[in-house]
């Protein structure tokens, strides 16, 4: 009985964690309405960056922030005004333009390889880092501290995008676009500058995540393709477009993945969260929170 | 068309001449000159291929045309619902693997041919096909392609896990071997790469000619405007969720019965080699890259990138892994940003141009 309360609890800190990184998908999901295929790539580039913040410098983890947010929202802001962005002045008129999800995944596979051909196979980890390996001890639990900060800062993170897009300017402009872009245009606002500016928050999210993983995650060039998948199925729980619902939906993928070895194969949970997916995608499409008119 | 010169200037033998004023007939001579030299390059394309494997010789290069040949086969596939139907799936190796896993289990179990175990696994993946197809196919964009790789996926791990299916035995992660024992037409099974290219073309040719038919027939008007107006169609009274459906099945059908001749050909499947989400991709790449929703898209697309993927992983394997993937993404995004429509387009306008080049010269000729 303890072991599944200890591992329920670690399964809602990974899930939070898991919740980090798909945030940043459902960001740019909600405004473009494109489901960003090079969501893990934009993590595993994050990823390298922090480890070799972190490895240059010999600071704290957590102090990488300062570094990765900035380069990654720069990054993703001419990702998308570079590569995206003429093609959805292509197809204007399609509400989720399918072309996007080839170029980005185009991105995914040259970002992985490139990744591959400059830094090699190996898996990177920061063996002496001051989160690494610590546990607090809880009764007879045990729980992980980077997993505990992971999720603190998760939940920090989606309530501060949550209060930018409700209470500021640039928030609401935003949200604006994503309701209805030629009206937003017609209001004056610049949408291609909007979705840059959206697309560079979801991937300085995406940073965020990256920072809260390295301190107990490996780092190596096929790590995006990981979070990837996990990142789809978690914001289809959520609701494509809903920032607490890929919270919660990285919790709910966190506690089977945690718990369900109690119970079977640790493999077979892998196929459950497969199949809790499919049935979600087949029930109710637009996920726990989701908007009913985004499918 | 009898073999006489057809000229624009008015011969009244021609079947063609009419006192309608407004026919052009010399646009009418050269269409029919036009869909000689088709025919003319068309056949001597046959022949072609028909007599390669004479000329090349080496294994290794046949190797890789059957390749080209067997991944023109699966985008053409995929194209069926891929391309005409315009929706993405990007799970399609499912598809393949259920073919390559049943015709495998029902010869080393049961020693039932290969050839018959081909339809079977179609029909198996029909199934399949219908239980992802049926809830998601009238869903927009974004989400078929997610449910197929959540499909996909979820089958790649049962099958990792899964020693015995009932009574099939599945093996897991290590897969299968089909041990070569019995060589001959009977068992699907040749010592030489030369029937395997013969197989593969027979089928590719099959495919093409089913592609052609249906993006002819009612079922691939139906699938055009469903796929790029589906309310207006609907509108229409176009029944666009069946036409999917329909076109999802013939596409399961048909990659399953490559599964088998990967199976065959390969001699070992296991799971991430059959159901593996690098194959689903490219096959996706090549019909996007191609062009998707054409004929030749696929076939084009083939041609072009299988090669870049073979000959890298050749000779660029140990330096630069994963080379041909950079290749395979820049090519994408470029295409996608500058030709969306695929290479076929602009290679299209290539082809016809220097036909219609041609056409005028004969005509010329024919004056003199």
């Amino acid at each position: 009985m303890i072991y599944l309360i200890e591992d329920t609890i670690n399964g809602i800190l990974m899930g939070s964690i898991y919740g980090l990184t798909a945030l940043g998908l459902t960001i740019i999901f909600g405004v473009l309405k494109v489901v960003n295929f090079a969501h893990g790539t934009l993590l595993m580039v994050s990823m390298y960056a922090a480890y070799w913040t972190v490895s240059l410098s010999g600071l704290h983890p957590y102090l990488a922030l300062v570094i990765v947010v900035p380069v990654m929202y720069v990054f993703g802001y001419y990702l998308q005004d570079i590569v995206i962005k003429p093609i959805f002045k292509a197809e204007k008129d399609v509400r989720e333009p399918s072309t996007v999800i080839i170029v980005t995944t185009g991105v995914w596979y040259v970002l992985d390889n490139l990744t591959l051909m400059v830094f090699g196979p190996q898996y990177r980890s920061l063996p002496d880092n001051p989160l690494q390996g610590k546990m607090i001890e809880l009764g007879e639990m045990f729980i992980s501290v980077p997993k505990l900060w992971g999720a603190i800062t998760a939940v920090a993170t989606a309530y501060a995008v949550y209060y930018f897009f409700q209470k500021t300017r640039t928030g609401r402009a935003i949200r604006a676009c994503s309701l209805d872009r030629d009206a937003a245009s017609l209001s004056g606002i610049n949408q291609y500058k909007i979705y840059n500016m959206a697309f560079g928050l979801g991937t300085a999210v995406t940073g965020i995540a990256a920072v809260t993983l390295v301190p107990f995650y490996n780092t190596f060039p096929s790590v995006g393709v990981l979070f990837d998948i996990k990142g789809f199925i978690i914001v289809v729980l959520g609701g494509l477009g809903s920032i607490p619902g890929a919270i919660i939906g990285g919790i709910i993928v966190g506690i089977i993945e945690s718990v369900g070895p109690q119970f079977m194969t640790a493999t077979w949970t892998e196929a459950i969260v497969y199949g809790l997916f499919l049935l979600v995608l087949f029930v109710k499409p637009s996920g726990l929170f989701g908007v009913k008119y985004d499918w | 068309m009898t073999g006489k010169p057809i000229t624009g200037t008015g011969d009244n033998n021609t079947p063609y001449e009419t006192d309608d004023a407004f026919l052009d007939r010399s646009a009418l001579a050269r269409q029919v000159v036009k869909d000689t030299i088709n025919k003319v390059l068309l056949g001597a394309v046959l022949i072609l291929v028909l007599a390669l494997p004479a000329v090349i010789t080496s294994p290794t290069w046949l190797h890789i045309i059957v390749l080209i040949f067997f991944y023109a086969y699966l985008t053409t596939s995929w194209n069926m619902v891929g391309g005409f139907a315009g929706v993405l799936p990007l799970g399609h190796a499912v598809f393949l693997g259920i073919g390559a896993y049943t015709s495998t289990v029902l010869s080393l179990q049961y020693g039932i041919s290969p050839w018959l175990g081909m339809f079977v696994g179609g029909i198996l993946a029909v199934a399949a096909g219908m239980v992802i197809g049926l809830p998601t196919l009238k869903m927009r964009g974004a989400y078929f392609a997610l449910a197929t790789i959540a499909f996909a996926e979820g089958v790649r791990v049962m099958v990792e896990n899964i020693e015995y299916l009932g009574p099939f035995k599945l093996n897991g992660p290590r897969g299968l071997q089909i041990p070569p024992l019995n060589i001959g037409w009977g068992d699907f099974m040749f010592s030489s790469k030369v029937p395997y290219y013969y197989i593969i073309l027979v089928m590719l040719l099959i495919i093409l000619f089913l592609t052609w038919a249906v993006s002819r027939s009612k079922l691939g008007y139906y699938l055009t405007a469903g796929g790029e107006e589906p309310e207006a169609a609907q509108a229409l009274g176009v029944n666009v969720s069946r036409a999917k459906v329909i076109a999802m099945a013939l596409s399961c059908f048909f990659t399953a019965l490559a599964g088998t001749f990967y199976a065959q050909f390969s001699l070992f499947i296991h799971p991430k080699s059959t159901i593996s989400l690098d194959i689903s991709f490219e096959i996706a790449f090549i019909a996007l890259i191609g062009g998707r929703g054409s004929i030749a898209g696929p076939v084009l697309g083939a041609l072009l990138l299988r090669p870049v993927s073979d000959l890298s992983r050749i000779y660029f394997g140990d330096i630069l892994p994963g080379m041909h993937l950079v290749i395979y993404g820049v090519v994408l995004i470029l295409v996608m940003i500058y030709q969306p429509r695929g290479l076929q387009e602009p290679l299209t306008r290539i082809y016809d141009r220097v036909v219609n080049r041609m056409a005028a010269g004969f005509i010329k000729g024919g004056d003199k």
